[in-house]
């Protein structure tokens, strides 16, 4: 069964085996695996592609891209229409999952496909999942969701507290306070909004907004500190932020501007974790290859 | 990403791009066409928001010669050059 469907990911994956000499049980390049996935999820005929994709999860049940094929193949079986079976794999899925991000991500995938098709069922269902699940990831973004829909705020606060009550890394924790506080703000809720996001100044969104709602309350040597927090984490704002000019205001000049930004970006965050990756080549790459000199990691996705 | 390589040489640093989300295609073509000339990693442990705390992308992260973190960026970095030099000098 394994070997009936032959992807170029698949030929790509049986060479690097046969060149290496090793064995189907040791790790296999995630670029390898990527294109496997990728050349799966381009077959045209969506019933071809649905076999496709159930063989890849199938032969990589442990590997993390078994989530985004199980969304794609999701997404495959809507568009064909079999709802009942797209319904009935995910949940299968999401049962027997034991990682907590795989299992939330799946649970989104599954709440945005109701989302998009029925808002009062996503609500009802987004109320279930409030309570059961305890992944804040997953709280934050089916509060942030469920928020803007009619009658959602009262749900999306309790997503939005649960979350960040269970937030263990305080960046999460401050981006989740940032939505949380700018939908108060949003309700009018202006002295809860102004409490909420003063917890969350390390993040830029609630750290801009704290300040322009300061601004807009006359108090402006804290709102000047909250843009100054804001452009400090995200220096492309600066413009944006008006900071020079609110700074000049505030201060009479922009004399020593530039040395806070700068010393307030500088701290010591810990050593930076050993790790060992793949590049887009197929090449494995440590961490810490790159001890000894200044390092800049540009962390992002392609979408 | 096209100035991040350029700079690298005149600020004296190594930059290498980590890509948390499941796309090789799309991660490609990006990279062709803002002719990037760096390593770029592909997270599939979810190692960035583990272990480097990242929420949000693009993140950028300045680590010292002795492997500390010493600086983190959420969103636009704007001028690279105006904003990282000053700490690149001082860590």
């Amino acid at each position: 069964m394994k070997l009936s469907v032959f992807s170029s990911g698949a030929v790509a994956l049986l060479i690097c085996i046969l060149l290496n000499g090793c064995s189907a049980k040791k790790e296999v390049s995630s670029v390898l695996l990527l294109e496997e996935l990728e050349t799966a999820a381009r077959v045209d005929d969506p019933a071809k592609r649905a076999e496709r994709l159930k063989i890849f999860i199938a032969n990589h049940k442990d590997h993390p891209y078994k989530v985004e094929a199980y969304r794609r193949l999701y997404r495959t079986l809507l568009e064909s229409g079999d709802t009942l079976q797209a319904n009935r794999l995910l949940q299968e899925a999401i049962a027997k999952e034991t990682v907590p991000w795989e299992k939330s991500e799946l649970i989104y995938e599954r709440f945005s496909a109701i989302m998009e098709a029925d808002t009062s069922k996503a609500l009802a269902y987004a109320d279930s999942l409030s309570y059961a699940e305890n992944f804040p990831r997953l709280l934050f973004y089916i509060g942030y969701d469920v928020s803007y829909a009619t009658g959602g705020e009262g749900l999306a606060e309790r997503c939005y507290k649960k979350a960040a009550e269970l937030a263990t890394n305080r960046l999460e924790r401050a981006q989740i306070l940032s939505f949380y506080g700018s939908m108060l703000k949003r309700m009018g809720r202006r002295s809860e909004a102004e409490s909420v996001l003063a917890g969350a100044t390390s993040y830029p969104t609630g750290a801009r907004i704290l300040a322009d709602m300061l601004w807009e309350d006359g108090k402006r040597k804290r709102a000047l500190d909250a843009y100054v927090d804001y452009v400090a984490v995200m220096p492309g704002a600066r413009k944006y932020a008006r900071l020079d000019s609110l700074y000049s205001l505030v201060s009479g000049n922009t004399s020593g501007l530039d040395e806070r930004l700068v010393a307030s970006r500088i701290f010591d965050d810990g050593t930076l974790p050993e790790h060992s990756f793949y590049d887009l080549e197929g090449r494995r790459l440590n961490l810490s290859d790159f001890r000894g000199d200044k390092l800049v990691i540009y962390v992002w996705s392609p979408t | 990403m096209e100035k991040f390589s350029k700079l690298e040489k005149k600020l004296g640093f190594k930059l290498i791009g980590l890509n948390i989300k499941p796309y090789l295609g799309k991660a490609k073509k990006v990279l062709r066409d803002k002719g990037a000339a760096f390593p770029v990693l592909m997270d599939d442990s979810r190692f960035a928001r583990n272990e480097l705390l990242v929420v949000a992308t693009p993140t950028t992260i300045v680590v010292d010669e002795r492997g500390r973190i010493r600086s983190r960026f959420i969103g636009a970095v704007g001028d690279f050059e105006e904003v990282i030099a000053p700490i690149l000098k001082r860590i």
